[in-house]
């Protein structure tokens, strides 16, 4: 598929590394020529300078051929233009990023009239996603799959877990309707033999029925308290969507922004939130406002840096949970060990968003771990595929793969090495490194 | 300053004055009374004046903010002094100070009278007497800019010379199509009080009279027991009904008339309003109820009516309430410094900025827990800026300021202190009137002249709140 991506920010870098990856065709637009020359230096692609809501930048031949433009630079002004005119010329399918509200919840425009096919905003995904997180009942990352049958769920090992720590697989008294399907260590993720031992720091990844992963993380740990208190650090997108999302739910939200402006905004804007214009990484200031007895503490400013140390902080002091937006995936590996409960990246749930979109009815979910070293695909094995009617250990399906669950009809298995996969089965896929394509290919989707 | 298009502007307001008049000449030939004559000359002055006025040659049409000061200052001005023509000339009310002070007590729809038997005035003289009330109850310059639309003196700046309330705002998006719609709601309101007050049985003359100063939350009656001389309880409830609506803000009157309710159901400003009424009523009822032996129909009757009548400012009587339980007097003087709605026509301080500086004081307890805390003061869901919360700051020192000082002045000519902070207060807040001497049963006679001269400034000043009297009388504004 050939694919235009016009603005080469951070978002569209993002983008574009992972298309390419996915082996598809690149044309990118920018003003910019110094970071265009970068990226054609270091990426395989085409690079045309010129502005993306141009009618005569879009209509130059090679980008009139893509099947998608993906509409990311800064000002949504001009990725809404861009969208309507690729449109126009006959671009089938178009993604826009918009980042103001007003915009995407104008509901006298909708975004068919712009001629959006899917409007991507990550901050607001980011909110979202970190309001999951708060809101969950328990202490682990937990994916659903399978329209919430089958679930993924990730728990940090420490030594009192009897239950997994120093023990081996095999030896391990699991139900039989789930499997442990990776294991991060030190940032490395591996997929685990039965006779490997998980140690404590270990992260492991639990796929399997929802019900039986419900029960083995109740076991694991308490259940949580519900979250009543949330202190957001950064009163920017992901801060404000964030604090309207808790306030709707009635919690009690406190928002810790260094400018003075954007503090009488948000003040305006959320009336149920606390909004304290002072500098967040002033310890007093945290201790003063209670961060000992806040229940969620969010660091979501422009740094990295800081929101990992703040997070890190504010732990230390008392905080129950704590999550830190990080945009750079490079401090991911550092995260799990630190302490930070959660880790969110906006572009990672982006670049998630767009590649299920391009995969568009084939593939049914997709799901990227934040370290991005590993992705969990959800698929229907078509008639006719490589894969259908044969048992598993001989389907051909590459290295670094695990098939977690296999949904026949109501049925969930949780497939042994012998099962045999069934033309029309729906199967949750756990694949290292970026086999989703050769996965897809295999089960008859016709890759790309 | 451009005093070329002041003076011009006055001559309209004038205009407008003499034909105000003509009604009332017009019942005097009719009724064949003595003071036809008074009308007579007064109109001729009046109108004399105004059109010499009018034929001030413009040399600009430029004006500013100094400019609408001025004129709403001194069209009010104007209009006291050849307004109080017809009561000196006629005999009516010898003597000018006394004149000025009734015709400024009507204007500024106080309803405050020097008058001690109102009932041998001749009925033209009444006449006038309400209809200066019904002039001035929305603003006799909204009146000149609705009539004359030519009048481009850029309308916001004299708009917001006039119109009550901290925040003013257009209904419209033109000023002259918003003055228009406030009269079309004005007259309408007028008419349809009139025609119920026929209806229940009182005289067209009693009817149109007591409308005009129960509309404009005015208070001139032509009896001297006031409403209690009506002994019909359903008019004593029709004109609680039009004083409590004409305590609300018009701008929401007319948008509900237009059929848009929401904006009426929403304001925060008018439920506070209506919870007031409804509270001070019951307690003044119970009250009543409790110590005086009062029937709970009559209790009622009389504590709606007069907490009403109170708190719009507008000063009617069925009861001298001076004799009630000391709770309910106390009650009634706190409704003194309440006020109707901002945008209506009554008087006071207005309910939105008693709201605007509670919220404010609140947020100072809560300031004090999270020093850094950024919390805009809201009603609803309206952020207040932090201009108009020191703006509404400054106006209640300012009030209160002038509150006491004029006690003292008023004091010092040997005013009993109460009686002299009642006269301040129910003359400051356009209400009429006060306690002690100057309670519903008196009248302000015995106030000796500069007395009264200060209380009907303190009417006018009250009347345009404020702000555009004092601020014409400051010496910055004529040094720059």
């Amino acid at each position: 598929m050939q694919v235009t991506v016009i603005g080469a920010g951070k978002v569209g870098k993002e983008i574009t590394t992972r298309l390419l990856n996915e082996g598809h065709d690149l044309v990118l637009v920018d003003k910019d020529d110094a970071r265009l020359e970068k990226i054609e230096a270091d990426f395989d692609c085409h690079c045309i300078r010129g502005s993306g809501s141009a009618a005569k930048t879009l209509s130059s031949p090679l980008i009139k051929e893509s099947d998608l433009l993906i509409a990311v630079t800064n000002s949504d002004e001009v990725n809404m233009i861009a969208s309507m005119t690729a449109k126009r010329i006959g671009i089938p399918r178009t993604i826009a990023r918009v980042r103001d509200p007003d915009y995407s919840n104008n509901l006298i425009i909708s975004k068919e009239d712009l001629g959006i096919d899917l409007i991507i905003n990550p901050d607001h995904s980011a909110a979202m996603e970190i309001n999951r997180l708060l809101t969950l009942a328990l202490p682990v990352h937990m994916e659903p799959f399978a329209r919430g049958r089958v679930q993924l769920a990730d728990i940090a090992v420490d030594e009192s877990m009897t239950m997994f720590v120093n023990k081996k697989l095999m030896d391990m008294d699991l139900p039989r309707s789930m499997l442990i399907v990776a294991i991060s260590r030190n940032g490395d993720m591996l997929i685990p033999g039965g006779s490997d031992m998980v140690l404590p720091g270990d992260v492991i990844y639990l796929l399997g029925h929802s019900d039986a992963i419900n029960k083995v993380c109740t076991k694991v740990k308490k259940k949580r308290q519900k979250v009543h208190s949330v202190m957001i650090l950064g009163g920017g997108r992901i801060g404000y969507y964030l604090a309207e999302k808790l306030c709707e739910q009635g919690m009690k939200v406190k928002i810790i922004e260094r400018d003075k402006n954007r503090c009488r905004e948000l003040a305006e804007k959320l009336p149920e939130a606390l909004v304290l214009c002072t500098d967040g990484s002033d310890l007093e200031v945290l201790k003063r406002e209670g961060v000992a007895d806040i229940d969620g503490f969010v660091t979501v400013t422009g740094l990295d840096e800081e929101n990992l140390l703040l997070a890190l902080l504010a732990k230390q002091l008392g905080a129950k949970r704590v999550i830190a937006k990080i945009s750079r995936p490079g401090y991911a590996p550092l995260v799990e060990q630190l302490g930070v409960d959660a880790a969110i990246s906006p572009r990672l749930i982006t670049a998630g968003e767009i590649l299920r979109f391009i995969k568009g009815g084939r593939l049914l979910s997709l799901f990227l771990l934040l370290n991005e070293k590993a992705e969990v695909i959800e698929l229907v094995v078509q008639p006719g595929s490589k894969i259908a009617g044969r048992p598993l250990f001989k389907s051909g399906l590459p290295a670094g793969t695990i098939v977690g669950a296999i949904m026949r009809g109501n049925k969930v298995i949780v497939p042994r090495g012998n099962d045999v996969i069934a033309e029309n089965d729906r199967l949750v896929v756990f694949a290292l490194g970026h086999n989703v394509n050769t996965i897809e290919s295999l089960s008859g989707l016709g890759g790309i | 300053m451009n005093t070329l298009l002041v003076l011009r502007t006055l001559g309209l307001v004038l205009l407008c004055e003499a034909t105000a008049m003509l009604p009332s000449l017009g019942i005097a030939l009719y009724l064949r009374e003595d003071a036809y004559p008074a009308f007579a000359i007064s109109i001729f002055v009046t109108g004399l004046t105004g059109a010499a006025l009018t034929r001030v040659r413009l040399t600009s049409s430029d004006v500013g903010y100094r400019e609408g000061f001025v004129i709403a200052t001194a069209g009010w001005f104007c209009l006291t002094l050849f307004g109080a023509l017809p009561f000196m000339i006629s005999g009516a009310i010898p003597g000018f100070v006394d004149s000025f002070f009734e015709t400024m007590s009507g204007f500024t729809t106080t309803g405050a009278t020097i008058l001690t038997n109102i009932e041998v005035l001749p009925k033209s003289i009444l006449f006038w007497r309400s209809l200066t009330q019904w002039l001035g109850g929305i603003g006799i310059i909204v009146l000149t800019l609705a009539l004359i639309p030519s009048l481009k003196i850029a309308g916001m700046k004299l708009f917001r010379a006039e119109v009550p309330g901290p925040a003013k705002s257009k209904a419209l998006p033109r000023v002259t199509q918003t003055a228009r719609e406030l009269y079309k709601l004005y007259i309408i309101l007028t008419v349809i009080q009139i025609i119920v007050l026929k209806l229940l049985g009182l005289s067209w003359f009693d009817s149109t009279i007591h409308t005009f100063s129960s509309v404009a939350t005015g208070g001139f009656s032509s009896y001297n027991a006031s409403i209690g001389a009506f002994a019909n309880p359903a008019v004593q409830y029709t004109i609680i009904f039009f004083m409590l609506v004409c305590g609300m803000n018009f701008a929401l009157l007319i948008h509900a008339a237009r059929g848009n309710m929401r904006p009426f159901w929403r304001d925060v400003e008018l439920r506070v309003y209506l919870l007031v009424v409804l509270f001070t009523c019951l307690v003044i009822m119970l009250n009543l109820v409790a110590t005086s032996g009062y029937k709970i129909e009559e209790a009622f009757r009389l504590s709606a009516f007069q907490s009403v009548s109170i708190l719009t400012t507008t000063g009617y009587v069925t009861d001298n309430y001076t004799h009630w339980p000391f709770l309910s007097q106390a009650v009634i003087l706190l409704l003194m410094f309440i006020g109707g709605c901002a945008g209506s026509t009554s008087g006071g301080i207005k309910v939105v900025r008693h709201m605007i500086l509670f919220k404010t004081a609140s947020r100072q307890f809560f300031r004090l827990i999270h020093p850094n805390a950024v919390i805009p003061v809201r009603l609803g869901r309206d952020v207040i800026s932090e201009e108009l919360v020191e703006s509404v700051q400054a106006f209640f020192f300012i009030y209160f300021a002038l509150l006491l000082g004029c006690t003292l002045i008023i004091a010092s000519m040997g005013m009993e202190i109460f009686d002299a902070l009642a006269a301040v207060i129910a003359s400051l807040g356009n209400v009429g009137p006060g306690f002690g001497a100057v309670g519903p049963a008196s009248n302000y006679a015995a106030i000796p002249d500069p007395g009264k001269i200060l209380l009907s400034l303190c009417m006018l000043v009250g009347r345009l709140e404020i702000y555009t009297v004092l601020v014409v009388l400051s010496v910055r504004f004529w040094r720059a």
